[in-house]
């Protein structure tokens, strides 16, 4: 445990429920988001069964499993490993087989909010084994990023992660220490493809892990390499995705967040004086859809206008200048920002 | 086995022509629509009192046939050993499914569950451990001819729990799974993946359950939508008046790993074209002056990639000094393993 992970003290403990850490003392710094103790990677390649008949023994050598803890914000952590199969039928050999792996994990969080929870891993192999119908030996390789993170507040847990042929995925997240458990699990093997997870969870404490795993088969020794990688990103109730972007940004200042308790946006006209006496209208589009116009806004002039709380929304701002001159065109510009769901 | 026989007379009436019946692509026997309930009270102290249990309610599905819709409710009662220690429960749902199937191929599945779930006790915290709970489950089973992208959409709100198990084998290694489950979260999931011509199987489930020995409730709903995608397949259809200009294809080609545009043919268009832009999601990967006519336009798409393509043809001014027209088109395509 780090020195400054020290300065954090009750309040994880108290959320946590069953973890304690000493008092605070040093420079103040925003809470961990990550306990320290259970956020772990590990990585191993070995044998892992298969199709063994009695005439069959599979003989598997290779490192312990790499294992090591994955501090906050502490920039990525490497570890590989690899294994070697030697098989025999019936005392003779038939070949061997072998598996090495890497993978990266990390977790970062800002302002003791977990950010985001990420794991790579990568596997290749060969197999020289020449199968029989009560002889196919298989190797694994596996990572696993156990986490348990606090979250002070409430929000959503979006996971993407993409698999390979051969290779497979886990995401679990449980909250710690709740009654009925809730829980979230995922579980793919085998067939390439991508997943997104959105998940809405509470202030609260949870744990769970991502896990990455690849199976080298002796029958099939051409699919002999695979990879999967996930990246879990946390972003609080109603909290600003994608910042103002456009020209209108100097007209309308568009909120930073959803006001969740109300499921509303509020965007606040230019305070500036001269600057408002420019604008002919202000129009506001939620989710590309016209929901009000403000004709000749007052300075400081909040709307606000209602989302649909349980979805991500996008907010555009269209801002009609006066014409320069009579009869001719007015100028249109714009601003949009995007928000996360509030529940 | 009914629809074996419909195929194998389609098949013989059908020589020589096109089948006027495509085979069968789901497995009759597995494929199901299931509603259950159930109440039950335990303890050491506890009692529960005989009620008759509902039986659990089963219905097939049949491919490309209306929606079915299934009830199940429970309820139960039991007592401790002091007077006043009484409790009862409650548990319904309601669950929908549908199979569809098109060109010997799966298309769609869809399973709805609502449910809700409640348990009063007399005292504030009885003897009796309740829990009273209802849900639906669809099952199908079908076999793949080819591959084909599986997108499997499920959200979940309130109380729902769910259990969803889909697996199948193209024999030997090649055996998959995709094993989900989960209770009490809002989730949103959305799982795309190739599979190989093989044997499927899946079970997809929707629960709400409440569960305890003081009074609670709860309530929820599972909403799951598998499609069925062939690679490189135009997932939205070309649309636009750009379209007169520029043919945009009716499928991704996954032989030459791209997107093959063919401008007009007709000489009088042809020459209207100053240049055409493409456009793959927000990105221009594509431009071409004064295309010769019936020329191919080629944009390579990464393996895996789906693809959403934009065309933006620009007509040479009417007179000079004027500013072009831009016409549009778009089209989305499926990804290529």
């Amino acid at each position: 445990m780090s020195a400054r992970r020290t300065g954090v003290g009750a309040v994880v403990a108290v959320l946590a429920g069953t973890v304690t850490l000493s008092a605070p003392s040093g420079p103040t710094y925003a809470a961990p988001a990550f306990v320290d103790a259970d956020t772990v990677l590990q990585t191993v390649a070995s044998g892992s069964g298969g199709t063994i008949g009695p005439a069959c023994v599979a003989n598997d050598t290779g490192a312990p499993p790499a294992s090591g803890p994955v501090p906050e914000n502490g920039g990525p952590v490497n570890q590989s490993a690899a294994g070697t199969t030697t098989v025999t039928y019936g005392g003779n050999p038939i070949g061997t087989m072998s598996l090495a792996t890497t993978a990266r994990g990390s977790v970062t969080s800002v302002s003791g909010v977990p950010r985001t929870i990420s794991l790579e891993m990568s596997a290749h192999g060969s197999s020289s084994v020449v199968t029989t119908s009560d002889c196919v030996p298989d190797m694994d390789a596996s990572s696993r990023l156990s986490y348990h993170f606090v979250l002070p507040v409430a929000g959503v847990m979006e996971v993407s992660a993409s698999t390979t042929l051969g290779a497979g995925g886990q995401f679990e997240v449980s909250r710690v220490g709740a009654g009925s458990s809730p829980h979230v699990t995922n579980q793919d093997f085998r067939w390439p493809g991508d997943t997104v997870t959105r998940v809405f969870l509470p202030a609260g404490g949870y744990d769970g892990h991502l896990f990455g795993g690849f199976r080298l088969s002796s029958a099939e020794p051409a699919l002999n390499a695979g990879s999967f990688s996930a990246v879990a990103t946390f972003t609080p109730a109603g909290a600003q995705t994608e910042a103002p972007s456009g020209k209108a940004a100097k007209y309308v200042t568009l909120p930073g967040s959803v006001t969740c308790g109300t499921s509303r946006l509020s965007p606040t006209a230019t305070t500036k004086k001269k600057r408002i006496g420019k604008v002919k209208e202000i129009v506001y589009f939620v989710d590309d859809r016209k929901v009000q116009k403000v004709k000749h806004p007052k300075k400081g002039e909040v709307t606000h206008l209602a989302v649909t709380g349980t979805k991500q929304s996008t907010l555009r701002a269209v801002v009609t200048l006066e014409p320069k001159a009579k009869g001719k065109k007015p100028k249109e510009l714009s601003v949009t920002a995007r928000y996360e769901a509030c529940s | 086995m009914r629809r074996h026989l419909v195929a194998a007379v389609a098949a013989v009436l059908a020589v020589g022509t096109a089948p006027a019946v495509a085979a069968p692509v789901y497995n009759d026997a597995q494929t199901k629509l299931y509603a259950s309930a159930s109440f039950s009270a335990d303890g050491v102290d506890c009692t529960e009192d005989p009620v008759p249990a509902t039986p659990s309610q089963t219905a097939p599905l049949a491919e490309n046939g209306a929606t079915v819709t299934l009830s199940d409710q429970q309820s139960g009662s039991g007592h401790g050993t002091a007077p006043a220690d009484k409790v009862t429960g409650s548990a319904s749902a309601t669950g929908s499914g549908k199979v569809t199937a098109a060109g010997g191929l799966p298309r769609s599945f869809d399973l709805s569950v609502s449910g809700q779930a409640a348990i009063t006790s007399q005292q504030a915290t009885s003897a009796c451990e309740v829990r009273a709970g209802a849900g639906a489950e669809i099952a199908i089973g079908f076999v793949l001819s080819q591959s084909v992208y599986l997108h499997l959409d499920i959200e979940t709100s309130g109380q729902a729990s769910n259990e969803i198990s889909f697996n199948g084998s193209a024999g030997g290694a090649g055996y998959g799974y995709v094993e989900l489950g989960g209770n009490g979260l809002r989730t949103e999931r959305h799982f795309r993946h190739l599979l190989t011509p093989g044997t499927y199987q899946g079970y997809f489930g929707g629960r709400v359950e409440a569960r305890g020995s003081s009074t609670t409730s709860a309530v929820g709903t599972s909403m799951v939508h598998g499609t069925f995608v062939v690679p490189g397949a135009a997932t939205t259809a070309p649309a636009g008046k750009a379209l007169k200009y520029l043919t945009l294809p009716a499928a991704a080609s996954c032989t030459s790993h791209g997107i093959d545009t063919v401008v007009t043919s007709k000489k009088k268009r042809v020459g209207q074209i100053k240049q055409v832009e493409l456009f793959l999601g927000d990105a221009r990967v594509q431009r071409v002056k004064h295309p010769k006519k019936g020329a191919t336009v080629h944009l390579p798409v990464a393996a895996g990639d789906a693809s959403e393509l934009r065309a933006e043809v620009t007509l040479e001014p009417k007179t000079k000094g004027k500013k072009p027209k831009t016409l549009t088109a778009t089209a989305s395509y499926e990804a290529c393993p």
